[in-house]
């Protein structure tokens, strides 16, 4: 989830844009709280023989995660680290709040900078959405890394994701159809000398009205293997990079697998698990 | 490309008429990927912009026939080169080839690794064809990039030439017709896991003959960002790109193809293109 956001100006009141809730368009077009939490359940289980109790989801926005994660098992407890008021707030109000007790008593906002590394130890720690990337320099995001692992207790697996392929360092537009608005995503600007990664998400709707942007991002573009390398710096003693399996068409299956070698493609995205 | 080819050497077709078996892959790999005249003028422009004096003592790590050291001193009679590479019988034709009278004197060839220390301090050093892409690890790319900082004059340049776009991350064949033969480049796999990637060079005959896997190079994909962070942790005062410009293709107003001139593009931002060519140069 987004640290940042802009919503636009000098909306009529009247359009189906003022009245659409951008965290509520966010969570339909981008996140899979339950099946992440699924994947994260099961890799976490295969890795360490046990089931993952206590979490934290760093960039965690509205909590979603969180609370996907608390309802997943009744001894979950999950802590949603987030710098942004508002985000957390809505998120408190509109879906934590809304659980039922036994499981809203469960998931705690923290508003803080996940450098913080506040509520450890963990056995897991998330960071989705590529929110990582906002850290651009090899010792900022290598600092980050070190705080995860500092907070993460003894058998702690940190799961980060991560998108690349041939389509990705570069300007461009994909736009992906809902029920009652467009997603738009925007590569609004790429620097091949630095992996500078400028990045929107804008949301249009069928009255012509349109939330641009609604996000904006300003990232590194990270591949794989620096990745690996800084996990690897910052103290991690394994770190897995999973792949997508294809079925026959070549079309992805959400089950994602540990490959000895990978095929690019012009987008993919994956996730990765560093185990303390 | 590079020349610290692997084992695997050239698999010539058992007909000994055919004119794979008759050819020098040697020949071949200079006529097809060295333009040694124009990349001593770059060199040699670059480091007078930056230090307002000619670059005299030159560097060629991964030389193979050391044919641009050979091109360096012939381009000036007060200039003088060392060629290092770890293959033996590469740097023997080289010698035999390209070392010719005028030059000789000035060539010294070393048969080792790049990064042990040669005998001279360089102006200039470069890696060229992207041949430091065997190093792997990082942190052993970054020991060669100290060794060849320590191996620069004060105020040396190193030269690192890196190719990349959305075409070398991913499988490729691409033919180029020359004189007498077809050159083929092949990226046989890259993997966007760890950037390794497994190229060829081939070359092709009109007689259908064809010299498979001339060159083979099992290498590492280095981004710019990467190479420039590096430079700057191996101890260089800067780390400046150059980057070929694009024209457009003669033949195909749609197309841009590279001039062969570099432009100092470190204040500027580059968008990505299917394919480019630029240089990394650490200023010590």
């Amino acid at each position: 989830m987004v640290a940042s956001f802009q919503q636009s100006r000098g909306r009529s009141a009247l359009t189906q844009a003022s009245a659409a809730q951008i965290h509520d368009l966010y969570e339909r077009a981008v996140q899979d709280p339950s099946g992440e939490v699924r994947f994260v359940s099961n890799k976490f289980k295969s890795l360490r023989g046990r089931h993952a109790v206590t979490l934290r989801e760093d960039f965690g926005g509205t909590g979603i995660f969180s609370l996907a994660w608390a309802r997943s098992r009744r001894d979950r407890v999950a802590h949603s680290v987030d710098l942004d008021d508002e985000t957390q707030a809505w998120g408190a109000a509109h879906r934590v709040g809304k659980a039922p007790a036994q499981v809203r008593e469960r998931v705690r906002f923290e508003r803080a900078n996940v450098l913080d590394g506040v509520g450890g130890p963990v056995d897991v720690v998330v960071a989705f959405n590529f929110s990582y990337w906002i850290f651009k320099t090899r010792a900022e995001l290598r600092h980050y890394f070190e705080v995860v692992h500092s907070s993460l207790g003894p058998e702690g697996v940190l799961f980060l994701d991560a998108f690349g392929g041939l389509d990705v360092p570069q300007i461009d537009e994909n736009r992906v159809e809902h029920e009652d608005f467009t997603y738009v995503w925007r590569q609004r600007d790429y620097d091949v000398l630095s992996n500078d990664f400028e990045c929107a998400i804008s949301f249009e709707f069928d009255d012509g009205s349109e939330i641009d942007p609604a996000f904006t991002y300003s990232w590194r573009l990270w591949s794989l293997v620096e990745i690996r390398e800084l996990l690897e710096e910052a103290g991690f003693s394994k770190v897995n990079l999973f792949w997508e399996r294809n079925d026959a068409d070549g079309e992805g299956t959400g089950r994602f697998y540990l490959p000895k070698r990978a095929e690019n493609d012009h987008v993919w995205w994956t996730y990765i698990a560093a185990e303390r | 490309m590079g020349r610290q080819k692997n084992q695997k050497s050239r698999r010539v077709q058992a007909n000994p008429q055919t004119q794979a078996s008759r050819a020098d892959r040697y020949d071949l790999y200079e006529r097809s990927v060295q333009g040694c005249d124009a990349d001593v003028e770059f060199f040699s422009e670059t480091y007078e912009d930056i230090r307002g004096r000619a670059a005299m003592s030159f560097r060629e790590d991964f030389c193979g026939t050391a044919k641009l050291s050979a091109a360096w001193c012939r381009s000036d009679d007060g200039r003088t080169a060392v060629g290092v590479d770890l293959d033996g019988p590469t740097l023997e034709i080289g010698a035999t080839r390209n070392l010719t009278v005028d030059v000789a004197d000035r060539v010294t060839l070393f048969q080792q690794d790049v990064r042990e220390e040669a005998e001279i301090k360089a102006d200039v050093t470069c890696a060229m064809n992207f041949s430091y892409f065997v190093f792997k690890e990082r942190a052993t790319l970054l020991e060669y990039l100290k060794s060849a900082r320590e191996g620069l004059a004060e105020g040396g340049l190193l030269f690192l030439e890196v190719y990349g776009g959305q075409e070398a991350m991913e499988e490729l064949e691409e033919e180029r017709e020359l004189e007498g033969f077809t050159y083929v480049w092949e990226q046989e796999w890259f993997d966007p896991l760890t950037h390794e990637t497994l190229c060829h060079i081939h070359f092709r005959f009109p007689d259908g003959s064809e010299m498979k896997e001339a060159f083979t190079y099992s290498w590492r994909w280095w981004s710019v960002p990467e190479l420039r962070e590096l430079c700057m942790e191996a101890g260089f005062a800067d780390a400046r790109v150059y980057w070929e410009t694009m024209e457009e293709d003669p033949d195909d107003p749609d197309e841009l193809e590279g001039t062969g001139e570099y432009e100092d593009v470190t204040e500027t931002r580059q968008e990505n293109q299917e394919s480019w060519l630029a240089y990394v140069v650490g200023v010590k």
